[in-house]
């Protein structure tokens, strides 16, 4: 493809589904500094792909996927050696900054404290306004495993907020136990 | 119909538009008479809407994030093109190894280096003094003109852990300094702002100190940037300095050699000046001035543009040994503008902050808006932004029903808030409208219940002389004997004239919904057409779609129902209309002549139920001929539904825009094909 046409479509990219992509990644690392990253290298490869004329059918998609790739790494690479992955060469070229601390508690993060993990990766893409079959092609699951994880997600935090508002405690994902209402 | 109940994700999958065609009507079918499915549904909608509202809050990626971005990866862009030379139709020559390219390339990069150097060398490099200087002159040259100010605002803690805020400050000023106008927005949320429209007008808003309104003669003296140092270098103490900086600004424009001048007349300040690149890439002149002392460290830069000398970028450095602080102007935008572009409103208080004024002194004028000439120019927000914002006051009256129907309006201001004027029918109405407007800060109120408007306008002269008796007479409807064969097959000869009230005001009700949810729609379709949905992003694009599809579903609904009840009482076959919608459905969808479409057959609807049912005025000369062509209009209506549903999906499914809409269809159709098996 040529120069100018694959600038024209990455940058049309950017603004269409540039902050999406940066805010999943956000959610999935917690650096801000990090998602910049991620996203950069994303549109990197696929200007990479473009460039050598491969064709890529769904853009959105592509770099979706590289950038939970590179998430896994990170999350592989914290599990290693207990610290943060560091940025490819490219990056470094580029960075504007150090890498930020993890994210403070928000009120997403605390509201998604009673999902699981692949339940809350289902509903941040569903937020992202991705259609089921995306989300499934996306996890290597079916469409019906998609419904069955959005519509648990939502029955969970219906009652994550009742038992809040009861004054109840919430059981969240780190104590791995679903609801007594649940079983 | 589900003669069992549905399950939470085919409730969900229902709403999400994702069940294929005669599965989702037979789930709604199911919900019209299942309350405990609809309560259901309801719950699984309470939550996407409170994980929406949340989500809606992040601050990540903030509205500057898509530009940065570009061009970061321009740059990036630019070095990949320049070392990969293949992709400009280059071949080397085929004797050329990888080493012999190597070779040549790191040659090539020597002869390069040398020219620069000798290029660089060639050009004298202007002493420090000299740029301040050149840099003063071009900076005082601008501010005798009118002039607007837009700096990106970066105040950073960088030890001991990293911190960063950004936020926006825009200054408008006049040459002669009579009129001037300050804010520092974070996020779009005023932090503060001064004002001065005269002399006698004069006002600063700071909710940090006061969340009133104030009027302000100005500060003692100018304060210099370098000066917020000696303030305790703490984080939220040195924003609050900052504010104390802009305050003694003493009505002129910020000049970002000033400081450096005051700066560098102090005492062991050392000045240095390079050649160097911004941010952004572009090549430029860097003043550093720096003082070093046991406690601290303050180091003051300043870019300057290497032709025109106009100062574009100031930061200043504190550091201690624990503590390391940064607060940096980026000159986003700094131009003369001609005056006619200086609206009367920019140099006045927000309206809902006047509305807070304090002290309301005797004999003080009262702070009002002027009116804008122009809203077009130097608008406050994006008009991305300012969409969203309007969704959001769409959406708060959408959850509440308040777009069917109910007599609003939605004004958008020229400082970027949006006022919202209702009348309603009952004071508890106002109430819940009020409270859920309210919750956008960026909203002004106007709301009266109906009793308010009728006292506040003048009130008709009673009628005199004619008697207060009056007679209603039971109207004979055109159907009437259609109606009243029908039901006397059913019941007995006394319940038939209730049975056919009882008919005649449930289809009149229905068919007055089915009115108020199409001209809902066709509104939305006009408030944001597909240019403007076309560049929704995140929430607000989810929720504009959200809202589509509930006043889809709820019409759908609502046309099954009327259906239902006019089946059988009216002559006609709705299985032969049906057919005729499955034709009509296979029209490819435009955005929005759907909406225009679908508008026009809930008109016909309604105009014909009312004539039918209520007595209203019937065009046609033949009842029954009347009956079934709102039969047949009917069957149409789920056909345009449908038109409209796809249309909306393809709207709405690919931001990017890159697939054919007839291409997305056949693989919507496909998807739906194999859910329906697998269902």
């Amino acid at each position: 493809m040529a120069e100018q046409e694959a600038s024209r479509l990455i940058e049309s990219l950017f603004e269409s589904w540039g902050p999406s992509l940066a805010r999943y990644a956000y959610r999935a690392t917690g650096s801000r500094e990090l998602a910049d990253d991620l996203v950069q290298e994303a549109f990197m490869a696929l200007y990479r792909e473009l460039r050598l004329d491969k064709k890529v059918e769904n853009p959105r998609g592509w770099t979706l996927t590289v950038v939970r790739h590179h998430i896994s790494k990170h999350e592989r690479s914290l599990g290693r050696h207990g610290e943060q992955l560091e940025p490819s060469e490219n990056m470094k070229a580029f960075q504007t900054g150090p890498l930020l601390p993890a994210a403070p508690e928000d009120d997403l993060t605390a509201l998604f404290s009673v999902l699981s993990d692949r339940e809350e990766e289902v509903v941040l893409l569903r937020m992202e306004s991705l259609k089921y079959r995306e989300i499934a092609d996306q996890l290597g699951i079916s469409i019906k495993s998609v419904g069955s994880l959005l519509a648990r997600a939502l029955r969970k935090l219906h009652l994550a907020a009742k038992a809040k508002a009861m004054g109840r405690p919430i059981v969240n994902r780190t104590d791995r136990h679903v609801p007594e209402t649940l079983q | 119909m589900f003669q069992r109940h549905c399950s939470d994700d085919v409730l969900l999958a229902c709403r999400d538009g994702e069940l294929p065609g005669r599965t989702r009507s037979a789930v709604e079918r199911h919900l019209e008479v299942c309350w405990l499915c609809r309560t259901r549904q309801e719950e699984l909608e309470q939550q996407v809407r409170a994980v929406a509202e949340v989500f809606q809050k992040q601050d990540f990626p903030d509205p500057g994030w898509v530009e940065q971005s570009k061009r970061r990866f321009a740059r990036w862009r630019a070095q990949f093109e320049r070392n990969t030379p293949e992709f400009h139709g280059f071949t080397p020559l085929s004797w050329l190894s990888g080493q012999r390219i190597a070779a040549l390339a790191s040659v090539a990069a020597i002869c390069f280096a040398l020219l620069v150097a000798g290029f660089f060398g060639s050009r004298r490099m202007p002493s420090p003094a000299d740029i301040v200087a050149k840099s003063r002159l071009a900076e005082r040259e601008l501010h005798r003109q009118d002039l607007r100010q837009v700096f990106r605002v970066e105040i950073a803690q960088i030890k001991p852990a990293v911190v960063r805020h950004e936020s926006r400050l825009t200054v408008w000023s006049e040459k002669d300094g009579q009129r001037f106008a300050s804010r520092w927005e974070v996020n779009g949320a005023l932090k503060h702002g001064a004002w001065r429209a005269s002399d006698e007008r004069r006002y600063v808003y700071s909710p940090a100190v006061n969340s009133q309104l104030v009027a302000w003669s100005g500060a003692a003296r100018v304060l210099s940037i370098v000066e917020l140092a000696e303030r305790d270098l703490d984080f939220q103490k040195l924003e609050a300095a900052f504010v104390t900086w802009l305050e003694s600004r003493q009505w002129h424009p910020i000049s970002l050699t000033s400081d450096l001048s005051v700066f560098t007349s102090q005492d062991g300040v050392k000045l240095t000046a390079e050649r160097a690149r911004s941010r952004d890439g572009q090549q430029v002149l860097q003043l550093v001035a720096r003082r070093k002392t046991a406690r601290l460290t303050v180091e003051l830069t300043v870019e300057v543009d290497p032709l025109s000398y106009q100062p574009r970028v100031q930061r200043i450095r504190f550091e201690t040994p624990g503590r390391a602080m940064e607060v940096g102007l980026f000159g986003d935008r700094i131009e003369a503008i001609p005056r006619a572009q200086l609206l009367p409103a920019l140099f006045e208080p927000d309206v809902h902050i006047a509305g807070r004024q304090a002290g309301a002194e005797p004999g003080m004028r009262s702070v009002r808006r002027a009116p804008a000439l122009d809203e077009t120019a130097s608008p406050i927000l994006a008009p991305a932004e300012e969409t969203a914002r309007e969704i959001e006051v769409h959406y708060a009256l959408h959850r509440l029903g308040a777009c069917l129907g109910e007599q609003i309006d939605i004004v958008k201001r020229p400082s970027s808030r949006i006022l919202v004027r209702a009348v309603v029918e009952t004071e508890q109405r106002k109430a819940e409208l009020g409270a859920a407007l309210r919750a956008l800060p960026f909203v002004d109120v106007e709301i009266k219940s109906l009793s308010e408007a009728l006292e506040s306008s003048p009130q008709p002269s009673p009628a005199t002389g004619q008697g207060s008796g009056i007679t209603i007479a039971a109207p004979k409807l055109p159907i009437q004997e259609l109606l009243e064969d029908y039901f006397s097959k059913r019941y007995e000869p006394a319940e038939v004239p209730r049975r056919i009230a009882g008919l005649a005001n449930q289809v009149t009700s229905l068919s007055g919904g089915v009115l108020a949810e199409a001209w809902a729609i066709r509104r939305l379709a006009t408030d944001f057409p597909a240019r403007t949905a076309d560049g929704l992003r995140g929430a607000p694009r989810w929720l504009l779609e959200k809202m589509f599809q509930d006043h889809v579903t709820a019409l759908r609904g609502k046309g099954n129902h009327l259906r239902e009840a006019l089946q059988g009482v009216l002559p006609g076959s709705l299985d032969g209309a049906r057919q005729m919608s499955t034709f009509e459905s296979g029209v490819e969808p435009h955005w929005p002549s759907p909406t225009v479409e679908l508008l026009d057959a809930a008109m016909r609807t309604d105009r014909l139920t009312r004539a039918l049912f209520a007595g209203a005025a019937l065009s046609e000369d033949n009842p029954r001929a009347a009956a079934r062509e709102l039969l047949d209009i009917l069957a149409k209506l789920d056909g345009r539904i449908d038109n409209l549903k796809s249309a909306v999906a393809v709207q709405f499914s690919d931001p990017t825009g890159q697939l054919p809409s007839d291409a997305r269809l056949k693989g919507l159709a496909a998807i739906e094909g194999k859910k329906g098996k697998k269902l």
